[in-house]
């Protein structure tokens, strides 16, 4: 999970969060409003009816006194006690009255206002005046009304009625009801305010009486009137109300005037109300409050669903976003999943299908990137090696690697038996497989029918066909035939064992493709060692010009082109420079054909000037070379093939390095021979004594390394012909066959150093047809015997006829040199043999 | 996920702790008080008070007393006889048909009748021939009586009150004419009202009503005596009347109770106390 890295999701969330907030500050501020506009008005209603209640308390009592006084006006007794003029019975009539009226105070006033006879709470003497006196228009006094008053120390509401005095004057009852607290609360009762009446002038009169302790205190507040109540006064005429703190809660007051309308002196006093809004108040700080809980409560509700919905949103599209980040990274096996049917599903699905057809396409790409490296690596491999084994091996493997497969192997038809072979096996338990799973193989099949041959193995609940390659043991395998213009040459074979793997019509066409080339390196293989063929034909041509000019030092040439064939593999040279080598080995004397032959053939010791004519030769040879396009560097061999590694040598005085190295190994191999040879003028040395003068020399006049090599070439060769004497004293055919010959071509040869090349032609005639005559398969070709090919012959018959052959050649040397010289050529042409030949010529009797 | 969910939890908690704050409302709870057996009271107004103060007191026990509007001491006893009432109270001896009824009367004290006017007129004491001659009406000003200038307002009772029986049987005399400037009054408590309210008024009532609920008139010697419970008790104020209850024979046990803690000397000393004077 990345909390801070969901751009998307915190995209979704902020802004529904932000909304809901608002919305919720919005509703709250409202609602909240709302809220106190509705309390407000209740109260400001509960005011108005408080008022509303009171006046007509007020206007209620008021018609109760009116009522009242009109029947004690009424009243006989009352009546005519006031005709009477008998304060006495006045008085008592009054207080008989008033124990029916139950008012405050009950009076009756004469015609100026002053007390004839009062009862009740107002105390009043005799002769005062409540009212006022003269100076008040007593018309509209008397006249039948209610009216606010203070009398005496008392605030009153009053009604007044006339009633018929004595000598016609008019006289004034007036009934009262006293303004105090407890009529205050009579009037206003059950309105739930707390009540003050104020006369006139504002200054307090009554105030209901009241119980809670928050009452008490407004009470007392309205008593003592401070600024609100001022306020109150001041907002009468809007209607106001003006809050008013009290301990222990909160009231709102609100004035108003109190007046009658059938009142002609228009007298007033003041009511106000307060109404306690402590409750309204609680409840809306409750109500508050629970919109405030609920509005955060929905806020915090919204954020969890905002939550939940942009979780459902941004993880599926993170999700998309990381799988889509791998593939463009190459991870094609990236998928994404989610339950459910919608829209993002069905991305996911699409992103899937998307992804595998991108792995299934890349895969196919790297796959022919892999085989187009791997033909392009092939086909340099094809044009670097002449090596036809070496070609087939790294064609397999690079097969092999491109069709990703364990098994191979190549089968190639020999030319003249038509048999197939394994040229090149891979991966196969057995390291040659017999002929029989040779034969048995689907490449047989392939190489007769030319056409190409896959099988797979058995699909699952197909039946097992059971198949296996007889060869490499493959389960699965592809052959496709190798086609040159000759026909079909062999087959190449991929497989694999895995029951799994299945080749396809593409891998047969991709091996076809390979095969194509291997065809053409083998074609070119084959044209390539045709021409070196023809080459080495030509240079033993020419080395046989050379023996022809110095027959002293005839076959010298091939002895040292063996010993240098032999040190170059031991020196693992390269084949090209093996063959360079042989083919300077065999031509390096070829310069001798520019050397007269005086010098040439000259027995003795030469002179200092025959001696220079005959250091000439190397550079002769190389000039006599430089016109041929060899493909191998020959000349330059043949040029310093007589330089020293420490620079004394000829012609160019070449020193360590400097000297070719296939020079140098031929220095080694040209000295070697000339040393261990027979010279007209000398006997050769023996072996050891060859290789201790090698070891001596070796630093000085040889390259110390191919002296190394060389002994290690002589002593194996030394070691393996040991060998042969020790185990077999018995000589097969073959090798008494090489033995009589080379005694024969040794003695001829012998016989023509001394006879000379026209004797020796002559003798040859001869024997050739004494050979003839006597019906042996032997003849002379140009002083070497040849073994012609006769009816099969035992083992005895042919040695009978080898020493017949011999007793013969013998006999006609002995006829025309003389029996001295017979034996000496004897000895020549043992001394040339090596020692274990020498022993077989004696065992075998060749030997006089 | 957790922490939302603790967020909610916390949430709800809250919400609920508000809303038990914003409706948590102590109800009040009601006091089953066991009422005990109704006794139904009324008859004479005079004693009314009396037996108010017994009630309230220990005397009282258990029982709820029920004080019905007053019917005079008559009204109390034939109350009791027919059995709307409990307890009938009297302000007055039986009379030989009321003795007929076969009902039981404990007198519980003896109250003085004070004669008393208005704290406008500042006299100490008058005689009883002023009282008379003022009833008689010979006197219209307070003036002719060493008083203020101001008119005599004669408030007096019908002539079957115990308190005009009393007063004439001791002041008045039996033969007395009575003013026509005088006016009767019905009740005690109006007669005690007109006295309070209307200036230069004179007339009489019970002086343990006087003293137990402080009336704010002025009470006269009589004839040089002062009416209080002492004066009555060593007998030199003599304007008395005796107050008792009748009860019905059977009455029951609650009724039984409260006559007995009601002549009990506990309750001799409240009744002291409140200005009236024991039963002797």
């Amino acid at each position: 999970m990345r909390p801070f890295g969901r751009h998307l999701h915190n995209q979704i969330i902020v802004p529904l969060v932000v909304a809901s907030v608002v919305v919720a500050v919005v509703a709250m501020s409202i609602a909240v409003a709302l809220v106190g506009r509705i309390i407000q008005s209740w109260i400001d209603q509960s005011i108005a009816s408080v008022i509303v209640n009171t006046k007509s308390g007020l206007g209620e009592a008021s018609s109760d006194l009116q009522r009242s006084i009109k029947i004690s006006a009424e009243d006989m007794r009352l009546v005519s006690a006031v005709q009477s003029r008998d304060t006495q019975t006045l008085s008592g009539q009054l207080v008989l009255l008033n124990q029916s009226i139950k008012a405050d105070n009950l009076m009756v006033l004469d015609h100026d206002g002053a007390v004839i006879a009062s009862t009740g709470r107002l105390q009043l003497l005799p002769g005062v005046l409540p009212l006022g006196g003269s100076d008040r228009d007593w018309v509209v006094l008397s006249m039948s009304h209610p009216i606010l008053v203070p009398i005496g120390k008392h605030y009153t509401l009053t009604a007044l009625e006339p009633v018929k005095g004595p000598d016609g004057l008019t006289y004034t009852m007036a009934l009262s009801s006293i303004v105090d607290d407890a009529f205050v609360a009579h009037i206003s009762e059950g309105s739930g305010a707390v009540v003050g009446i104020y006369d006139g002038d504002g200054r307090p009169v009554a105030v209901s009486t009241s119980d809670t302790a928050e009452e008490l205190g407004a009470a007392e507040a309205l008593r003592n009137p401070g600024q609100r109540v001022n306020e109150a006064f001041e907002g009468i005429a809007q209607a106001k109300s003006v809050p008013l703190p009290v301990d222990g809660g909160t009231f709102r007051i609100r004035a108003d005037l109190i007046s009658f309308s059938n009142d002609p002196t228009e007298s007033s006093a003041y009511l106000v109300a307060a109404f306690p809004t402590t409750v309204a108040e609680k409840t809306q700080r409750t109500t508050v409050n629970l919109i405030f809980m609920w509005s955060a409560l929905a806020v915090l509700i919204l954020l969890g669903l905002n939550w939940w919905v942009a979780r459902r949103v941004s993880d599926p599209l993170v999700q998309l976003s990381d799988s889509v980040g791998r593939v463009a990274e190459g991870d094609f096996t990236a998928k994404v999943a989610f339950h459910g049917t919608n829209e993002i599903t069905r991305l996911a699905e699409n992103f899937n299908s998307m992804t595998d057809s991108l792995r299934e396409r890349s895969e196919s790409l790297t796959k022919k990137v892999l085989e187009l490296a791997t033909l392009y690596e092939m086909s340099r491999a094809l044009g670097t090696t002449l090596d036809q084994d070496t070609l087939l091996d790294s064609v397999l493997d690079s097969a092999m690697r491109i069709f990703n497969v364990e098994l191979g192997y190549v089968t190639m038809r020999d030319r003249e038996t038509g048999q197939l072979s394994v040229r090149s096996l891979r991966g196969a338990s057995a390291a040659r497989p017999d002929e029989a799973a040779v034969r048995a193989s689907m490449s047989e099949w392939v190489v007769r029918e030319g056409r190409p041959l896959i099988f797979n193995p058995p699909r699952a609940g197909e039946e097992p066909n059971g198949r296996v390659d007889s060869v490499s043991g493959a389960l699965a395998a592809l052959c496709v035939p190798l086609v040159s213009n000759d026909g079909t040459v062999g087959a190449i074979t991929v497989g694999s064992r895995d029951p799994q793997h299945r080749f396809t019509s593409d891998d047969v066409r991709l091996l076809a493709t390979i095969a194509n080339h291997v065809t053409i390196a083998i074609g070119n293989i084959d044209l390539f060692s045709t021409l070196q063929d023809a080459y080495l034909a030509t240079v033993k041509a020419l080395a046989a010009a050379v023996d022809a000019k110095d027959p002293y030092t005839r076959g010298h040439s091939d002895r040292v082109a063996r010993f240098a064939i032999s040190t170059g593999e031991a020196m693992t040279l390269a084949p090209e420079q093996r063959t360079a080598l042989e083919m300077a080995a065999y031509l390096h004397d070829i310069g001798k054909i520019g050397i007269s032959e005086e010098i040439l053939l000259k027995p003795g010791t030469l002179s200092d000037e025959e001696m220079g004519q005959m250091r000439h030769h190397p550079l002769i040879g190389a000039n006599i070379l430089k016109p041929i396009a060899f493909p191998w560097p020959i000349a330059p061999v043949v040029r310093h093939h007589h330089e020293h590694y420490d620079g004394r040598g000829y012609p160019a005085g070449l020193k360590g390095e400097e000297i070719p190295l296939l020079a140098r190994v031929l220095t080694v191999a040209d000295a070697y021979e000339a040393m261990v040879s027979d010279r007209p003028y000398r006997r050769g040395r023996s072996e050891e004594d060859a290789i201790l003068e090698l070891r001596r020399c070796s630093g000085t006049h040889f390259d110390p390394r191919v002296v190394e090599a060389f002994i290690r070439v002589i002593a194996e060769s030394a070691e393996l012909a040991g060998k042969t004497t020790h185990h077999s004293d018995e000589p097969g055919m073959e090798e008494a066959s090489a033995v009589f010959v080379a005694v024969c071509d040794g003695m001829f040869s012998s016989f023509r150093r001394l006879g000379g090349p026209r004797l020796a032609a002559n003798l040859e005639h001869d024997i050739n047809a004494t050979f003839a005559e006597q019906g042996l398969p032997y003849s002379l070709v140009s002083g070497h015997l040849v073994h012609d090919q006769g009816p099969d012959l035992s083992q005895a018959e042919q040695l009978d006829r080898m020493r017949l052959a011999m007793a013969a050649v013998a006999s006609f040397i002995e006829r025309t040199s003389g029996a001295s010289l017979v034996g000496h050529f004897y000895a020549d042409a043992v001394e040339a043999l090596p020692e274990r030949m020498r022993h077989q010529a004696d065992h075998l009797g060749l030997l006089p | 996920m957790a922490s939302r969910k603790v967020s909610l939890v916390l949430a709800l908690i809250l919400s609920a702790s508000l809303f038990l704050a914003a409706c948590t409302e102590s109800s009040e709870i009601t006091d089953g008080r066991n009422a005990g057996e109704q006794i139904r009271v009324s008859g004479s107004g005079t004693c009314l008070p009396l037996l108010r103060l017994l009630s309230e007191s220990d005397a009282g026990g258990p029982s709820e007393f029920v004080y019905l509007p007053g019917l005079h001491s008559g009204g109390g006893i034939k109350g009791v006889a027919n059995g709307d009432l409990e307890i009938g109270a009297v302000s007055r001896a039986l009379t030989p048909e009321e003795e007929k009824l076969g009902l039981r009367y404990t007198l519980l004290s003896r109250d003085g009748l004070v004669i008393a006017v208005h704290p406008s007129v500042p006299i100490k004491g008058l005689t009883s021939q002023q009282v008379r001659d003022i009833y008689a009406g010979m006197y219209s000003n307070w003036t002719e009586l060493g008083g203020p200038d101001l008119p005599i307002t004669i408030l007096d009772r019908n002539e079957d009150e115990s308190a005009k029986i009393v007063l004439r049987e001791h002041v008045l005399g039996k033969d007395l004419e009575i003013t026509p400037k005088a006016v009767n009054l019905y009740y005690e408590p109006d007669m005690i009202e007109g006295l309070q309210s209307t200036v230069g008024a004179i007339g009489y009532f019970s002086l343990g009503y006087g003293i137990s609920q402080e009336i704010p008139v002025t009470m006269l010697e009589l004839d040089g005596v002062a009416p209080t419970v002492a004066n009555i008790e060593n007998g030199t104020y003599t304007v008395i009347r005796p107050l008792g209850v009748v009860t019905a024979a059977d009455a029951g046990e609650h009724v039984n109770e409260f006559l007995t803690q009601a002549t009990s000397a506990e309750a001799v000393e409240l009744i002291k106390n409140r200005g009236f004077a024991p039963a002797r």
